[in-house]
């Protein structure tokens, strides 16, 4: 995966969101230096608990907001925030994203029909009239919602969880994008509905050839998805590995804590311990620290950079018990060499 | 239209469902539709006019200050005229006032609340701040020396001075519920799917606040109604034209109140408070679909 180069890439991207009130401001550091890289065709699941910045990462990738620090490299170029309107509609054509909530996705207002058909007509993809009527019933059929042509005249409150969601792939199918990013597309749905969502996701990857960031706050899913996994806590990558190396030896102490919680209870989601609170910017050691079960003194003191595993052509990992004296390469230039 | 395509694909059945999803849960409400119905009497009575007066209403022909009789059901003015057939033609000026000052009010109250919200940053601050400097401005002083100036105002000038003191008030309700609206993921997606600015504000954020939307262009309404009414009984504006407002100052004019020609200023007032009345009980309308806790205490 790393002879071509990556479609998507963050190099050290950072998130702050300052919230400004009368009284007070609060200031939460959502991601710290985060960098990923996606090649083409490939799915990398974003793995973490509720508050580790994994909606963050996919609103950055959608251009929702932008980076506080660091750069996103989508092909080959750098994402500038100062973008004209007509590189940022290139962008939205090639990058489309799914949402986690299938309930607030779709606009009530609007049939299933308009929710497919406006990405159509807002990139020209297909000449009005007829033809796009025709296109959107084929995307619905694409993601299971036979015959389409019943489907479209629909508004969203007709339609039941998973086959809302389904919409939304639709939607994000329709202008045949090179980047999926899925942001917990199945959390909110019936766990029986699940696997068919993954399995649909699967088959798209497959038959479209279409990158995808999956993110998930389980392992065991994003293992059934993804090429690799990242596991995210407190905005912090803490390893990254192909997706069997991660699942067989995780080195990680918080991913081996999620394993041990994703295996004893599958799709509830992580139950390591209690809600995470806001990191106190100012704490210089491991944001995982609190919470470890094997840390040194060290950790509290230092903040372990991301480190490749000798011998281990792509595992990555941000823990001091792996990050010894032979000078490991570190967040910046660190690439896999193979 | 540009966007004809997706017009071809759902507009149709979406403005059906639309019109129905509001109109019809609005005529079930006891509220609503009793004030749609004196709204409608009124309409017609507005329309009708020329058919239903008796005489014109600005003859000075008949016996002046006769009470009620068969040839003049509600008297004559001190001057000689018919007041039934003034009471009918003066429906007119309320109605147009307080619909144009309901229509103008929330025409400017959308633009300025949705695209504040909307865009936010610099925008958004210098918005609000001429918001907020209309809101503490003190409604009827303004419209009062604004018609003081205008002796010979007409229907869409006074709804213009109302408009004046009333926006702000649905600018900052209705910027606040787009600031709501825009943190929701159907806003979020329409961004991703590449939705520009206008249409994000007219299709995806302001359906979906329509009976905000509407209880503002009541409220507005209702607010014209009487304001419009207590300029000309204080002699303001344009006293000659036919008006329920008009009506009443020529009654405090010749007394009377003093004389107990009720005929004279009871219609007009009652008039006056019935229209108020009606589009106040359709707000409660509005207001009883939209807050669930008062529609469960309404059944
Ligand atoms: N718009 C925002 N303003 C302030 N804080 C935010 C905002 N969005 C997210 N956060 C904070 O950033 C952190 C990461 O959130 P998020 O990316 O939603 O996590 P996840 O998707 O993994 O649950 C959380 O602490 C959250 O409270
Ligand atoms: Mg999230």
């Amino acid at each position: 995966m790393s002879s071509s180069p990556p479609l998507i890439e963050l190099r050290n991207v950072s998130k702050v969101f300052v919230n400004r009130s009368l009284r007070q401001r609060s200031v939460v550091y959502a991601l710290r230096e985060v960098s990923l890289t996606i090649a083409r065709g490939e799915v990398l699941a974003l793995v973490g608990e509720s508050g580790s910045g994994k909606s963050t990462t996919a609103q950055l990738l959608a251009r929702l907001t932008h980076p506080s620090g660091g750069e996103i490299w989508f092909d080959g170029r750098a994402i500038n925030r100062q973008a004209g309107a007509r590189e940022l509609r290139q962008y939205r054509r090639r990058v489309q994203m799914i949402f986690q909530d299938p309930f607030s996705s779709l606009n009530a207002v609007h049939t299933v029909g308009y929710h497919v058909g406006r990405p159509l007509a807002i990139h020209r993809l297909v000449p009005p009239g007829r033809a796009l009527a025709a296109q959107v019933e084929t995307l619905l059929e694409t993601v299971g919602l036979h015959p389409g042509r019943e489907f479209v005249s629909k508004f969203p409150h007709q339609l039941s969880g998973g086959q809302r969601q389904r919409v939304g792939i639709a939607r994000a199918l329709a202008p045949n994008p090179d980047v999926l990013i899925a942001d917990e597309p199945t959390s909110m749905l019936d766990v029986s509905l699940r696997l068919d969502v993954m399995n649909l996701l699967l088959d798209l990857r497959t038959t479209r050839k279409v990158s995808m960031l999956y993110i998930t706050h389980d392992l065991s899913g994003a293992n059934y998805m993804a090429d690799r996994i990242a596991v995210m806590y407190r905005g912090t990558i803490m390893e990254e590995a192909p997706a069997d190396v991660l699942m067989k030896d995780p080195v990680h102490p918080y991913t081996r804590l999620l394993l041990d919680a994703s295996t004893a209870d599958f799709g509830n989601g992580p139950s390591v311990a209690g809600p995470l609170g806001a990191l106190d910017p100012s704490s210089p050691g491991c944001p995982f620290y609190p919470r470890c079960p094997s840390r040194m003194p060290v950790c509290s003191e230092t903040r372990p950079v991301s480190a490749w595993i000798a011998d281990e052509a792509e595992h990555r990992v941000s823990c001091h018990r792996y990050h010894d004296a032979e000078s490991p390469k570190t967040g910046r230039d660190a690439q896999p060499k193979v | 239209m540009i966007d004809a395509p997706s017009a071809s694909v759902s507009s149709r059945p979406r403005r059906v469902g639309q019109w129905l999803l509001v109109v019809r849960p609005l005529l079930r409400n006891a509220k609503a539709r009793t004030g749609v119905a004196i709204f409608l009497f009124f309409g017609l009575v507005a329309l009708l006019a020329p058919i239903l007066s008796p005489y014109n209403p600005h003859l000075t022909i008949f016996a002046p200050g006769a009470s009620p009789s068969a040839a003049h059901w509600l008297g004559t003015t001190q001057s000689g005229q018919d007041i039934l057939s003034q009471m009918i033609w003066g429906t007119r000026q309320p109605l147009e006032i307080a619909l144009g000052a309901g229509l103008l009010t929330t025409l400017i109250a959308v633009g300025i609340g949705i695209s504040a919200g909307l865009f936010g940053g610099v925008y958004d601050e210098i918005l609000m701040l001429i918001t907020n400097i209309f809101l503490i401005l003190p409604g009827l002083v303004v419209v009062i020396v604004i018609s003081s100036y205008l002796s010979s105002a007409n229907n869409l000038m006074i709804s213009l001075v109302i408009t004046v003191t009333s926006w702000p008030w649905g600018a900052r309700v209705l910027r606040a519920q787009t600031l709501n609206l825009k943190s929701k993921d159907f806003v979020k997606a329409a961004i991703v799917a590449g939705e520009m600015r206008f249409r994000l504000a007219f299709f995806e954020v302001l359906p979906n606040m329509t009976s905000l939307v509407a209880s503002n262009f009541f409220f507005t309404c209702l607010y014209a109604v009487v304001t419009a009414a207590s300029l000309q009984f204080l002699g303001l504006g344009n006293i000659n034209t036919v008006s329920w407002g008009s009506i009443l100052y020529w009654a405090n004019n010749s007394q009377a109140l003093m004389i107990g020609a009720w005929w004279w200023f009871v219609p007009p007032g009652l008039a006056i408070g019935l229209l108020g009345a009606a589009f106040a009980l359709i707000n409660f309308g509005i207001d009883e679909l939209t807050n669930p806790r008062l529609r469960r205490e309404a059944k």
